[in-house]
């Protein structure tokens, strides 16, 4: 006895998607703005904080090179700083530079200190290094965004650690410079939590920014490399400890559509993410939600990526996480392997043709359909796929192209009363050959109101 | 989109295939039974008309043939109601088989027969293996169509009419044309709706047109389309079958698969839809029922397998194992009486 087997042949509508919204290059092509808008966008579909660390930076400055101060024999009265706020300063004399602001030592016996200055602070020279050195911790932490803590000595080198005073990512684009070691400061982050589900799942997204120093991946300390948003999934049963870990590169234009058990963030030429809670038939729930996360960016210290792999194709054999019980477990590039036997390759289940797209006779029109994920049960083990679930707000055409004739006079797709955008195509040879598309519109109190009243 | 249901009888039973005339008589009382209408004699055996419930309309001829080339059997064609001219292909399935050793599972004395208004489905109830030489099995009917079969003013207001059907009708087998003698066909049965969602020889007629009428052979990689196919589910990734760990059709995490409507195409047009009938995402053992409970009407169906699952080759060195992953499942009626015209199971 098979109870209510069928095919769920309309979309898997979430009733609160964030719609389509274009994040414009210059958004885009900044690494804190495009985790900002990351994190808002997330937001309004219901993601709620779950955590956060201030991003972390670590510098050195050589003892030797260390100002101190002389307590003269005989007490003079202070002197007016010859430098003062626009004076040259020889580069020996500044000891760190944070967000253009060069911070100086003077010795407190002898000047005056200068204030007001608009990318100079003065701080007093201890009688010792070490005591210098804690006063342009205190200096930094004064003026800068960071907390900055003297660590102490490691053979020649003062040893500093900066701490934003931000919760998160905002101030790693302050460059900082001292003798050597972190050039910002990274892998602060905001972890979001998504909505519980029916069957009690939930993903988390970190964001966070990492330095990306080209083919060597990732630089923890961010000696080297370029500020890079990151994102790391994880979901509530559990997987792969570190779940799956992206970088989403600021290179400019994207999309990004979230509603409260998915999101995804793509765009035509660079970094792509979907991670989806899928949606179970009704009835046919097991505990929590079968999980897919696939996207086209690494960060192997190899650098080997699968470039724009999200919008071409619909199995995802590289960078990808999946897993039931709502558990990320992620097989990254980093394995480099290619499997054609489907136990770890999670992929679309349609009806289509391979060499031909299946078109209803009456319109020539793509045969829509549900977006249902077979998702293996261990990627990294061999285990047979089960039907994970549909994605939300997405549709499948048996079509590599837009729906020929399911057009409105915008030029734009159109389905079941929506507009769709192309998200992904397949066109791998072998391939059936089909599409994935994602709601475009938001939905609001009205559209809410519309599919209640339509039963939906 | 709901499953096309005839709202009408439907019958499912098992008839001895000898003897012959014995066979075409019990099987034309079960097809008057289930609305086909026997319009006379043909040869030893009947000509039908079958009339779907969207009013189209085809015929059909059953008979038993006894010569070299074609020794002890049966004949199914089907052929155009308004242009009787208009025939598909002769379709032999074998008058049974006895046993050429001790032990030889290929022999077999009873057909599965399923009917229902406008379809018939016929395969030799016959555990063993899915390919031979004899032919055993074949399919033929209306389905339902996805066109208007009857006019709407903005249809009328064009010339000609454009996206009407007022013809559809399609037969398959497992013949392949060839002679035979004691030993079977030359060559290999072909595959047909009872072992594949391909069929390599049938006909179909569209409309007038015969679109099709002959044997493709295999299905070509990387098109497949050439044949005319059941659109099961499938995973979009190439899924060759030499390769291990393939999975056994596509189910949820709580065991149960997934059922959908059998759309049938051709050239990658899908033309309609098999009536009572609906396809599943893993293979059952052929000939085997199963009850399909729906909950929001508290309504239970059984249903019997046609389809025996099974890849299908489509080079010579290379195979689509997708064949393993569906059930094809006809209608044979509720376990316990329930008023069928209430029936909308699906979605």
């Amino acid at each position: 006895m098979l109870f209510d087997p069928f095919y769920e042949n309309a979309p898997a509508y979430s009733g609160h998607s964030t719609g389509v919204i274009e994040i414009p290059d210059i958004i885009g092509v900044d690494a804190i703005s495009l985790l900002q808008m990351m994190k808002s966008i997330l937001e309004q579909a219901g993601w709620t904080a779950a955590g956060n660390f201030p991003s972390t930076g670590v510098q050195t400055a050589l003892i030797a090179m260390m100002p101190v101060a002389a307590v003269p024999s005989v007490p003079v009265a202070p002197l007016p700083h010859p430098d003062g706020c626009s004076g040259s300063l020889f580069p020996q004399w500044i000891q760190a530079t944070v967000n253009g602001i060069d911070y100086v030592a003077y010795d407190p016996y002898k000047y005056i200190r200068p204030l007001g200055c608009d990318t100079r602070v003065f701080y007093p020279a201890g009688l010792t290094p070490q005591e210098t050195a804690e006063n342009l911790a205190v200096a930094i932490s004064t003026r800068s965004s960071f907390l900055v803590q003297y660590t102490g000595d490691v053979a020649t080198m003062h040893q500093f650690k900066f701490t934003s005073h931000a919760p998160g990512w905002e101030a790693d684009a302050e460059g900082i410079r001292m003798a050597g070691g972190s050039r910002f400061t990274t892998k602060g982050f905001y972890r979001l939590r998504s909505p519980v589900t029916d069957e009690g799942g939930f993903l988390e997204a970190k964001l966070q920014t990492y330095a990306l120093w080209g083919v060597f991946g990732i630089d923890e300390d961010a000696v080297l490399g370029t500020l890079t948003p990151f994102i790391t999934i994880k979901g509530s049963g559990g997987g792969t400890d570190d779940g799956y870990r992206q970088p989403i590169f600021n290179t400019g234009l994207y999309w990004m559509c979230a509603t409260a058990h998915q999101f995804a963030i793509w765009s035509g030429s660079s970094s792509a993410l979907v991670a989806s809670l899928l949606k179970p038939d009704a009835g046919h729930p097991t505990g929590a939600n079968g999980v897919v996360v696939y996207g086209s960016d690494s960060y192997s210290w190899l650098g080997w990526g699968a470039t724009g792999q999200v919008t071409r194709q619909l199995h995802w054999e590289r960078s990808f996480a999946t897993g039931f019980g709502s558990g990320v477990n992620d097989v990254g590039p980093r394995s480099q392997e290619f499997d054609n036997n489907l136990w770890r390759d999670p992929t679309v289940l349609l009806r289509g043709l391979r060499g031909i797209p299946l078109k209803t006779a009456t319109t020539s029109y793509p045969l829509v359909q549900s977006a249902y994920v077979l998702v293996s049960g261990d990627p990294n083990l061999h285990s047979e796929v089960q039907i994970g679930g549909r994605m939300w707000d997405m549709i499948v055409a048996s079509d590599s192209s837009l729906f020929t004739g399911l057009i409105d006079q915008d030029g734009m797709a159109l389905y079941d009363q929506y507009h769709w955008m192309k998200l992904a195509t397949a066109s791998i040879s072998g391939d059936v050959t089909s599409s994935l598309w994602i709601k475009m519109e938001a939905d609001g109190a009205d559209a809410l109101k519309r599919r209640s009243e339509e039963g939906g | 989109m709901g499953l096309a249901y005839t709202n009408l009888p439907v019958t499912s039973t098992l008839i001895t295939a000898t003897p012959p005339l014995t066979f075409l008589s019990a099987l034309n009382s079960l097809l008057v039974a289930v609305g086909w209408t026997r319009l006379g004699n043909y040869d030893n055996g009947s000509y039908y008309q079958i009339d779907s419930p969207q009013g189209l309309r085809a015929r059909v001829r059953i008979w038993y043939v006894n010569t070299p080339t074609s020794p002890n059997c049966f004949v199914l064609q089907c052929y155009s109601h308004a242009d009787p001219l208009t025939v598909g292909l002769e379709h032999r399935f074998v008058a049974g088989k006895t046993e050429a050793f001790p032990g030889d599972g290929s022999a077999f004395t009873t057909y599965r027969v399923w009917a229902n208004c406008c379809q018939l489905f016929i395969g030799a109830a016959h555990p063993f293996s899915w390919l031979e030489t004899w032919p055993r099995a074949v399919e033929c009917g209306v389905p339902h169509s996805y066109q208007a079969t009857t006019p709407t003013p903005l249809c009328t207001r064009e010339t000609p009419a454009s996206s009407m059907t007022n013809e559809l009708w399609f037969s398959a087998g497992d013949d392949n044309g060839q002679t035979f003698d004691v030993l079977g066909m030359t060559g290999e049965a072909r595959v047909n709706f009872r072992n594949s969602f391909f069929c390599q020889r049938y006909t179909l007629v569209h409309n007038g047109n015969v679109l099709f009428a002959g044997d493709t052979g295999n299905p070509t990689v990387p098109v497949e389309a050439n044949a005319f196919q059941l659109d099961i589910l499938r995973s979009n990734f190439n899924w060759p079958g030499t390769y291990g760990y393939f999975s056994n059709g596509f189910t949820r995490p709580d065991g149960s698969p997934l059922a959908y409507n059998p759309m049938l195409s051709y050239q990658g047009y899908i033309f309609g839809e098999l009536w009572d009938a609906c396809l599943l995402s893993v293979p059952m053992g052929i000939d085997t029922t199963e009850d399909i409970f729906e909950s929001q009407r508290g309504i239970t169906t059984r249903w019997i397998n046609y389809a025996r699952s099974h890849g299908v080759q489509v080079g010579t060195f290379e195979s689509r194992d997708e064949g393993r992953c569906y059930s094809l499942l006809l209608l044979t009626g509720p376990p316990e009486q329930t008023d069928l015209s209430r029936m909308n199971i699906a979605f």
